[in-house]
């Protein structure tokens, strides 16, 4: 492996006779240079001391190599005057481009309205094509901070000449309003009570009892022994009951089949200007999907800002497939479980019995279910004076 | 008043070297790496032995695809399957 700073300054490759080593090596020695020798007798000299190393060599054959390197390269073409020139406006160009910004990028969780941040910070001085000399960044933040409405924290970072925008965004808690007027509490369903709290109001139920939808359970009328008069009852009430879950698998399901996928449209994005290259016009199929997609260009990790936007349009054909029995019978468990899951998120499951039928349409499955969960409701009333 | 024009000494190959020999070994790229400091001269080498001088002695080096690597400061590095490394006295 070539040395870095030879590769930089210039380097030699001497090759002597294998036979030669010896000698050669030991000369080496004798006159103080570090060399370090190949298996095949060659070794890499740098562009210093090339000539110290040939009077080494004297009275042993050796061929030596045209310098090689960045040195080596701008020599041999240090004729070619437009090769040259072309090197060195590109190197100048690229490094004049890295005093602009190239792209600004927004990170954090729960930023809804991205352009309108972006939007924002254009305002306040950050946009691509900005020069980094004339962006300060903690201005940047306060005013964007002061003017928007979504944003809680904001950090700008320069990664090269990317701008990262790290965001916290704003979340506003409405405090929770007191109730006013009259309520009381009442059975969403038939039920048997397995358990009351009561934080305000009367309970009328107990424990053990059985009540039907619409039952008040706490009430918001208080009897003559607690005081008398009105308020807003409060508490929680859960009750036991039964209920059937079912599903259906119809016998056949359709099938998307993927048949062509195209180019719909081409469009080049550079600096934040659109040009469309290629776009369809005209009614689309019906049955695809349309996808769009974006390519971006970086070099040696720095993304360039040009990039392409196309879209890609999928179509599909519709085929209809018929299910056996042992499929129907999976799909219907695995509805079944869902279903059941979804009607009883808050409560506690306290037995499951299933069973299913196959009939002409196709595969019916239910669950018998007994659950515990909360069945209370709020209904308020009012005073009516006469 | 006499001035002398006094001539700057040449400046010896070995300024900065190890005089005494010392040897080292341990497992380097390609292999077994023996560094031998102090070497004065270096009189016979060939991918399967080397023969390097130091003070009162020769260390002979036998192994197989034996690289050598010549550093200022007199030290000598091989690096390859070494099989054998010994001191031969120059008395013997």
């Amino acid at each position: 492996m070539i040395r870095p700073d030879y590769l930089l300054l210039g380097y030699y490759i001497f090759k002597i006779d294998k036979e030669e080593l010896a000698r050669a090596s030991a000369a080496a020695l004798k006159e103080g240079v570090t060399l370090r020798f190949g298996s095949d007798g060659s070794f890499a000299v740098s562009a210093r001391q090339g000539a110290q190393v040939e009077r080494l060599l004297s009275g042993i054959d050796y061929t030596k190599s045209e310098l090689r390197g960045l040195a080596g390269f701008f020599r041999k073409g240090r004729h070619r005057f437009g090769v040259m020139a072309a090197i060195f406006v590109f190197i100048f160009i690229f490094a004049y481009l890295q005093g602009f910004v190239w792209d600004v990028r927004v990170e954090g969780e729960g930023v809804d309205n991205q352009d309108a941040l972006l939007s924002e910070l254009s305002t306040a001085g950050l946009f691509v094509g900005a020069r980094w000399g004339s962006i300060d960044t903690s201005k940047i933040e306060a005013r964007v901070l002061m003017d928007s409405d979504s944003v809680s924290w904001l950090n700008i970072n320069r990664r090269g000449t990317v701008a990262y925008v790290s965001v916290v965004r704003r979340e506003l808690h409405e405090l929770p309003k007191e109730p006013t007027g009259y309520a009381s509490i009442v059975a969403v369903r038939d039920c048997i009570i397995e358990e009351i709290t009561v934080k305000e109001g009367y309970a009328t139920v107990k424990v053990g009892q059985s009540v039907k939808r619409g039952d008040v359970l706490i009430s918001g009328v208080l009897p003559p022994e607690l005081g008398g008069g009105y308020c807003y009852a409060d508490g929680s009430v859960k009750g036991r009951f039964s209920e059937r879950v079912e599903v259906k698998i119809p016998c056949s399901v359709t099938d998307r089949v993927l048949t062509d996928e195209k180019i719909g449209g081409l469009s080049l994005k550079i600096f934040g200007f659109n040009i469309n290259i290629l776009k369809k016009y005209g009614n689309l199929e019906t049955s695809c999907d349309i996808i769009d997609k974006k390519e971006e260009i970086t070099i040696l990790g720095a993304r360039l800002p040009v990039s392409a936007e196309y879209q890609v349009i999928r179509e599909y054909a519709v085929t209809e497939r018929q299910l056996g029995i042992d499929e129907q019978a999976k799909m219907a468990l695995d509805e079944l479980k869902l279903a059941i899951g979804r009607e009883n998120a808050d409560g506690d499951l306290l037995s499951i019995k299933t069973d299913g039928e196959i009939t002409d349409d196709g595969y019916i499955m239910w669950a018998d279910t007994v659950v515990r969960a909360e069945v209370s409701s709020v209904k308020e009333f009012k005073l009516i004076l006469e | 008043m006499t001035s002398k024009n006094k001539k700057e000494p040449r400046k010896s190959p070995s300024v900065g070297a190890i005089s005494d020999f010392r040897l080292e070994l341990d497992r380097g790229e390609g292999g077994v790496r023996v560094l031998i400091n102090g070497a004065r001269a270096i009189r016979d080498f060939s991918p399967t032995r080397a023969l390097v001088r130091v003070k009162g002695a020769t260390v002979l080096v036998a192994g197989d695809g034996l690289q050598i690597t010549v550093y200022e400061g007199r030290a000598v590095e091989l690096v390859g399957k070494i099989s054998g490394v010994e001191l031969l006295n120059d008395k013997t």
